[in-house]
């Protein structure tokens, strides 16, 4: 009994099944090589495979398709909006409205048709459910249940660095740990948090009952556990020391399958943002309470749109390009293979037109806390907040030109690096808006110095320090030699601190007390 | 009593109180910085000109940067400790919703300053001509006021360039100075005050070319062979570093650099050559002149294999595993491109190393990490994979 309550919630099922589903997929891989007269184990593809079937058995278990699927195949049970999967009913008749108010319907008229068992407390974060409340609280807490790893291994990476000659890691270990320090932080830890802050905030902030597309929401969360389980595991499988920005030919050559488990893990977590992005986006244009204009609306909101607007049109970007270097490292293709034809830089301009964007990502959300935390401890509006909301999407827009600023020493054109200088400096100036304004609200205030505007203060300082050094990387010239230094790794660490982990600090102990009551 | 008037005169002058005392902290404050900054030099060890420049960019950049810090330092300090609410205050402060002109001021400045710096950044750029893989020894104009692509340069340098190759392969970099007839050699030495064009070409994944004390880096790109700029203005010993990740021997991928005065170095070219000439292969037995010029013993092999009407010479290479193979590769078919190659089986779906394709009759050093794992691996050349084709053992 006891194990049927355990298998009743659907992630324990999904984990089982995915489980058996990636023994199953690792079998018929074996096969399936052998038949076509190959040797049958082969790391790099049978892993892959196993993962993805992993994947796919432990999705459709989980339920998160049910609805779906019952619609496609013209089932009268998927019509009515019976949203909620497997066993686990989420929603109690007696609360229904507001939210995932449909199938609570359905399900008071239905009856006892079937045991709706009440879920309260911890397990209803274990099921698949459609409440927008729920998933944001899901997507955080995933977030910062990967979090202590992350530090983790920057605490091992630090230790190697004092004395290498301890032999606390093995050579090419210590790649490996940076880089998987670096994916999991950025991917694993950044995007499920800022994710969950938008599930949660985004409806509640603009007067909407729900998400646009609670269903999508759901399948979007339940991305995220899978890719984090890959990206831990790549260190078990050999790591990968390519860094994080895994540039071919080392990450298409590079034996060790660690490398697989990234290119998978990412592709599944940026899979997730880009369905957040499409919910938000949405919600935010389609669904504001009559009234609310777009000046009306928190600074968070404008943070939201700018990140889900990036977030939507540039992630398919690491994903190509992701996939490309796996199709060349299982398929033998040659993208960018120079002896095949190909480019090198290619990835490079792919990756990066992502990754610059990406960086916005992670930080958009952070500066539009730290913009709405300042005014209520300062007793105060935010000064000029037309400006500072408009500067999320200056931001968003400007980021989108400057990729190449990454590439300064690749070898791209000589002459192109200068027009990436130019619009690299220019975001500069709506970040100094933001700035600026954060300041200006602090004056003549009535400060309070609770935890959380400790925290923002902290953040604020960080940033722009963040922010400064990175004026020194657009310029050309001085990028080429700082370009692969401890300067860019301190540069983006204070913007990290800055604009992810120090208003996330700040928004815990600003909202635990309203998100932990009820629900 | 006047009422409003004079409760907002009150009002604006304790304003002005303020304004007074928090600027002239932050004049203090930003202008410490700016010159403390503009005074020091943060960069160590500058030897070329083009850390000169760099260095002088830099030293006003931190100047900028430090009295924005500053300005923000200063105001955020003032408010946490002259803003702050008085213990029972509930009431809210003055609802301050915004300021034009500042807003405007504060939007202008900082857009000044980037455009000023935009424009400089290209005068540098041009001044220091680096890096331009399209055009080779032609020089693209860089500066905004002229962005043409493809335009040339204005002012030709007045001593001729010392050419440089460099190679770069796991884990090891070589230098070939072609107008001196050296193929390769794995010490980089250079004359002084004289402009060294670096033309950087990757064998295997992206490596970088960097010496700190001289400045700029360059990446060592497959298929691509970018070329860098560099004049040395120190003697001195220094070290080339690699300078993107390339595998597990990327931090032990060093070489030396030594700066010598133009007499020494055309000694050191008479030395080199004749070494040269015997062939690379017995490069590492002259050990009495070059010394410092092989690479460090135990860690490598050298195999000699040689590419004759369309075979090789030996049907089977072992080596230990784990270690830097060098196959110093003889291509004496005239005209026709081989390159050698290993896989891990005859299929060869999986590479393991690819070296560059090259016509004959010409020689060539590939330099790879043997597989950790022994085993029987497989190598071709990848233009005839049916014909030259071998077993590459790792014991």
């Amino acid at each position: 009994m006891r194990l049927r309550a355990i298998l009743s919630l659907d992630s324990a099922r999904g984990a089982v099944i995915g489980l058996a589903g990636t023994g199953a997929g690792t079998c018929i891989a074996l096969l399936v090589r052998r038949s076509l007269g190959l040797p049958a184990w082969s790391a790099d593809p049978v892993l892959t495979i196993a993962m993805l079937s992993g994947v796919a058995a432990y999705l459709v278990s989980l339920g998160v398709f049910n609805y779906w699927w019952r619609w496609a195949i013209g089932s009268e049970a998927g019509s009515g909006g019976g949203s909620e999967a497997g066993s686990g009913a989420a929603v109690l008749p007696g609360r229904a409205t507001p939210h995932g108010s449909e199938a609570a319907r359905d399900r008071a008229e239905e009856g006892a048709e079937e045991e709706a068992l009440p879920l309260r407390g911890w397990r209803r974060y274990f099921n698949v459910d459609t409440n927008h409340k729920i998933i944001g609280v899901q997507y955080f807490v995933t977030g910062l249940f990967f979090l202590p790893f992350g530090i983790l291994l920057q605490l091992i990476a630090r230790i190697h660095m004092a004395d290498p000659h301890l032999g606390l890691l093995s050579s090419g270990s210590y790649e490996s740990i940076i880089s998987d320090h670096g994916i999991l932080m950025m991917f694993i830890v950044v995007l499920p948090v800022f994710s969950g802050m938008m599930n949660y905030f985004v409806p509640l902030l603009i007067g909407a009952r729900e998400m646009a597309f609670p269903r999508l929401n759901a399948f979007s969360f339940w991305l995220t556990p899978p890719a984090g389980l890959f990206v831990v595991l790549s260190l078990a499988a050999g790591g990968f020391d390519t860094g994080w920005t895994a540039y071919p030919p080392l990450s298409a050559s590079f034996e060790n399958p660690g490398m697989d488990f990234i290119l998978v893990g990412v592709y599944l977590a940026g899979g997730s943002s880009i369905l957040t992005a499409i919910n938000v986006l949405a919600t935010v244009f389609r669904m504001r309470a009559p009234g609310m204009s777009f000046f009306r609306m928190p600074v968070f909101i404008w943070s939201s749109l700018a990140t889900s607007g990036l977030s939507l049109i540039f992630t398919p970007f690491i994903g190509v390009a992701f996939l490309m270097v796996l199709f060349e490292r299982l398929l033998g293709m040659g993208f960018f293979n120079p002896a095949m034809g190909g480019q090198v830089l290619l990835y490079q301009y792919l990756f990066w037109f992502y990754s610059h964007p990406a960086v916005y990502i992670f930080v958009l959300i952070g500066l539009g806390l730290i913009s709405d935390i300042i005014p209520v401890f300062s007793r105060k509006p935010l000064f000029n907040y037309r400006g500072v909301a408009i500067s999320s999407p200056a931001i968003a827009a400007g980021g989108t030109i400057v990729f190449a600023h990454h590439m300064f020493a690749s070898g791209m054109p000589g002459w192109m690096r200068v027009p990436f200088m130019v619009t690299t400096l220019l975001v500069a100036v709506p970040t100094g808006v933001k700035v600026f304004a954060w300041v200006a609200t602090t004056w003549m205030a009535k400060m309070r110095l609770r935890t959380p505007l400790l925290f923002v203060f902290s953040a604020a300082m960080f940033f722009l320090l963040g922010g400064l050094t990175g004026v020194f990387l657009g310029i050309v010239p001085v990028d080429l030699y700082f370009h692969d230094t401890y300067w860019v790794v301190g540069h983006f660490h204070a913007l990290f601190f800055g604009g992810f982990l120090l208003p996330v600090m700040a928004a815990i102990y600003y909202w635990f007390p309203k998100v932990t009551v009820g629900c | 009593m006047s009422g409003e008037p004079n409760i907002e005169s009150r009002r604006r002058f304790q304003d002005w109180h303020h304004i007074l005392a928090m600027c002239s902290v932050m004049v203090a404050i930003s202008g410490g910085l700016a010159y403390f900054f503009l005074s020091v030099n943060l960069i160590p060890n500058p030897a070329s000109a083009e850390r000169m420049l760099i260095d002088r960019f830099v030293r006003i950049l931190f100047a900028i940067a430090g009295a924005f810090f500053g300005v923000i330092l200063t105001v955020f300090t003032y408010a946490l400790l002259f803003f702050r609410a008085q213990p029972g205050d509930e009431s809210d402060a003055r609802p301050i919703r915004g300021n034009t002109i500042l807003e405007i001021i504060w939007t202008a400045i900082p857009l000044i300053i980037v455009i000023l710096l935009s424009f400089h950044a290209g005068k540098i750029l041009d001044q220091m001509m680096v890096t331009d893989p399209h055009h080779g020894t032609t020089h693209t104009v860089y500066s905004l006021g002229a962005f043409v692509p493809g335009r040339e340069a204005p002012a030709p340098v007045p001593q001729k360039e010392l050419q440089v190759d460099v190679v770069a392969s796991r884990f090891i970099w070589r230098f070939g100075y072609p107008e001196q007839g050296i193929e390769s050699s794995y010490e980089l030495v250079v004359p002084v005050d004289r402009r060294i064009v670096f033309r950087i070409r990757s064998q295997d994944v992206i490596h970088s070319f960097w010496v700190q004390e001289w400045g700029p880096k360059q990446d060592a790109v497959p298929g691509l062979s970018p070329v860098l700029r560099i004049t040395p203005l120190k003697t001195g010993q220094y070290s080339v570093i690699c300078s993107q990740l390339c595998g597990f021997g990327h931090t032990a991928m060093t070489a030396p650099v030594r700066v010598v005065t133009a007499e020494e170095f055309d000694e050191w070219v008479q030395e080199k050559r004749p070494a040269e000439q015997k062939g690379p292969a017995q490069g590492t037995a002259s050990a009495a002149t070059s010394a410092s010029t092989s690479p460090p013993p135990g860690t490598h092999v050298m195999i000699d294999l040689m590419a004759q009407n369309n075979s090789f010479d030996q049907n089977t290479i072992t080596v230990p595993a784990g270690v830097m193979v060098m196959i110093s590769f003889d291509n004496r078919d005239k005209g026709v491109p081989h390159n050698f190659a290993v896989y891990r089986t005859p299929e060869a779906r999986e590479q393991i190393f690819a070296g560059q394709i090259i016509v004959g009759p010409r020689r060539i050093t590939y330099s790879f990490m043997a597989p950790e794992t022994p085993g029987s691996y497989f190598f071709r050349c990848d233009v005839h994979p049916k014909t030259l084709t071998g077993t590459f053992v790792v014991k």
